[in-house]
């Protein structure tokens, strides 16, 4: 195993490295897109209601990242499928025949997927700003930007949410994880031939090798997601500084 | 003691501030008036809570609004109107702000993520609208001036790797990066230990004595206020209870609130077995007491001070200088109130 040599699979008899790689991309895709898409969309929100603290768009935003963390996401990806891809059929319902076949159709094959395990993640991070962006904009160094004369923008913007950001890294860090669990039940949903279809076929099936491949990757990839987390620390804050100084 | 000019650079009426609290707006500062000449140093002085540093951030424009909410009747710096709110902006094609300020803590200051370079030259390339290579000499040239030694390199630093004093230093840096004709210094030296704080008052006396900058020094260090201003005002409960010349208001204050003050500061040499020390604290402004805010602190107080709120009259006949007192002149020491 240290070698990198996970055996065969015990069904198809292929390697399980190779019948892993064939997989990886696609849970990938929608794992990374799904990070992005929370991440584009979760920050400005939950500035937004920091900014706009017990107004309306940040009253909007309690009660809709309530709902979102409410709704299982099989639930809201079975809906997803409905409303765009039966009734309006803006995106098709077997997406992942599109991928590769230029950006646009890819895009429109990950979309639905993507959006549904984003939604859940969105609100955790979209909260999870909110908060970290009070607590900086409380700080004097806030009060002295602003006095310098520093427009708002600029000072929630440059200011405060570098600062912010230090436990929101954490956040999309620690998700990433769930959000692998979550592609188990999304790539059902979806019908997408990435590695949670593989490893629940594999467990259906008594393939131990396969499974034990897929448990080892996911391993791997929460403890290079954690790494980078820590190596993206230091550069957010420079008071963070590894080994002698 | 620094050059008293009798132009008025900032003149402030009647300012008013109250936050809104459950709903409902209190209100902290009542009607303060304030004056400062070019160049000139004026304090302020009171406890804590006396609204003296919602004073400074008021004229400052950056009180959030809301909670809080700013009138007053005539609030201009050179002419130029502050009652807009926010940050005011340079007139007339200058560049730079009319005002800035300095706070109390250095260490929480400045914003832990930046280079103290990148903090100054953002400011002198936003405010006084510099290239960033004329930006980061000046910003060399500035720290320099706070006397930060080797500023050349220093200029590279995160705020953490300063000293407090050093820190306090690249604030007034930053102050000054914006030449304002006016400074606002809340209690800059109340977080730096003794030594360090007799550098700063040092090193802003200087500045302001060559740039003729005017300086509003906010502190609850009498001491302190008495080595850098000429002018006093003494505030209590939101009110400017007594002001004028530093010398005569400490050696003859008018106002028990100030008798009381100066009776509370230690002094070197004279040995005390125990403290004077002003009983009850102030009063909580969502209800304050009628008639004058100090009389159930008072020695002094009678029937009249327990409903009317005392003008503002003249310290002495024909002088400069305010009290406002129904007992005004009257000692507490002469009562026998200090024990």
């Amino acid at each position: 195993m240290l070698t990198g040599d996970l055996g065969q699979s015990v069904r198809s008899l292929q390697p399980v490295t190779s019948v892993l790689g064939e997989r990886l991309p696609v849970t990938g895709l929608l794992a990374i897109g799904a990070t992005l898409l929370t991440i584009v969309v979760a920050v400005p929100l939950g500035i937004l209601a920091a900014v706009r603290k017990r107004k309306f768009a940040d009253r909007a935003l309690l009660v809709t990242s309530a709902l979102s963390l409410a709704v299982p996401s099989f639930f809201l990806g079975i809906l997803l499928l409905i409303a765009f891809a039966v009734n309006l059929r803006w995106f098709p319902v077997y997406g992942y025949k599109q991928l590769g076949e230029g950006v646009w159709p890819s895009i429109q094959g990950i979309a639905l997927p993507v959006v549904a395990l984003a939604v859940p993640q969105t609100a955790v991070v979209a909260r999870m700003t909110r908060a970290s962006m009070l607590e900086v904009l409380s700080q004097d160094y806030v009060v002295t930007a602003r006095a310098t004369g520093l427009s708002r923008l600029r000072v929630y913007y440059r200011h405060a949410l570098k600062n912010a950001l230090i436990p929101i890294v954490t956040v999309v860090g620690l998700n990433f994880g769930a959000l692998l669990g979550g592609t188990v039940i999304i790539e059902q949903v979806f019908n997408f031939p990435g590695l949670g279809t593989l490893l629940i076929n594999s467990v259906n099936a008594r393939d131990y090798s396969i499974i034990q491949g897929i448990v080892l990757l996911f391993g791997a990839a929460y403890i290079v997601i954690n790494l980078s987390v820590d190596i993206v620390y230091a550069y957010l804050d420079p008071r963070v500084r590894y080994g002698q100084s | 003691m620094t050059a008293t000019v009798d132009t008025p650079l900032l003149t402030v009426e009647d300012l008013r501030v109250s936050f809104a609290y459950g709903g409902r707006p209190v209100e902290v500062v009542h009607g303060v008036d304030l004056s400062v000449g070019v160049g000139e140093s004026v304090g302020i002085v009171g406890e804590s809570g006396s609204g003296k540093s919602v004073t400074g951030r008021a004229i400052m424009g950056i009180l959030p609004t809301p909670p809080a909410r700013t009138t007053a009747k005539r609030m201009e710096i050179a002419g130029q109107d502050l009652r807009g709110g926010g940050v005011p902006e340079a007139g007339d094609g200058h560049q730079g702000q009319p005002i800035a300020m300095i706070f109390q803590n250095p260490f929480t200051a400045l914003n832990p993520v930046f280079r103290v370079g990148s903090t100054l030259t953002e400011a002198l390339v936003k405010r006084r609208g510099m290239s960033r290579s004329d930006a980061t000499a000046e910003a060399v040239r500035l720290l320099d001036r706070v006397r930060i030694p080797n500023a050349k390199s220093r200029i590279r630093n995160y705020p953490h790797e300063f000293s407090g004093g050093m820190q306090q230093r690249i604030v007034i840096a930053l102050a000054l990066a914006l030449e304002p004709r006016l400074l606002i210094a809340d209690e800059p030296t109340t977080a730096l230990d003794v030594t360090v704080q007799a550098e700063i008052l040092e090193l802003l006396r200087e500045i302001q004595t060559e740039r003729t900058m005017g300086m509003i020094f906010i502190s609850h260090a009498l001491g302190v206020v008495a080595e850098v201003v000429s002018r006093v005002n003494v505030m209590y409960a939101g009110r400017i209870v007594e002001s004028g010349p530093v010398g005569s208001v400490y050696d003859d204050p008018k106002h028990p609130y100030t008798q009381a003050l100066l009776l509370a500061a230690p002094k070197v040499g004279q040995f005390r077995t125990r403290t004077f020390g002003i009983p009850g604290s102030p009063p909580d402004p969502s209800s304050p007491p009628p008639g004058c805010a100090f009389h159930p602190r008072c020695a002094l107080a009678t029937d009249v001070c327990r409903d009317t709120v005392p003008d503002v009259r003249p310290r002495l006949a024909g002088g400069s200088g305010t009290a406002s007192c129904h007992h005004a002149g009257e000692s507490l020491v002469a009562e026998g109130a200090t024990r």
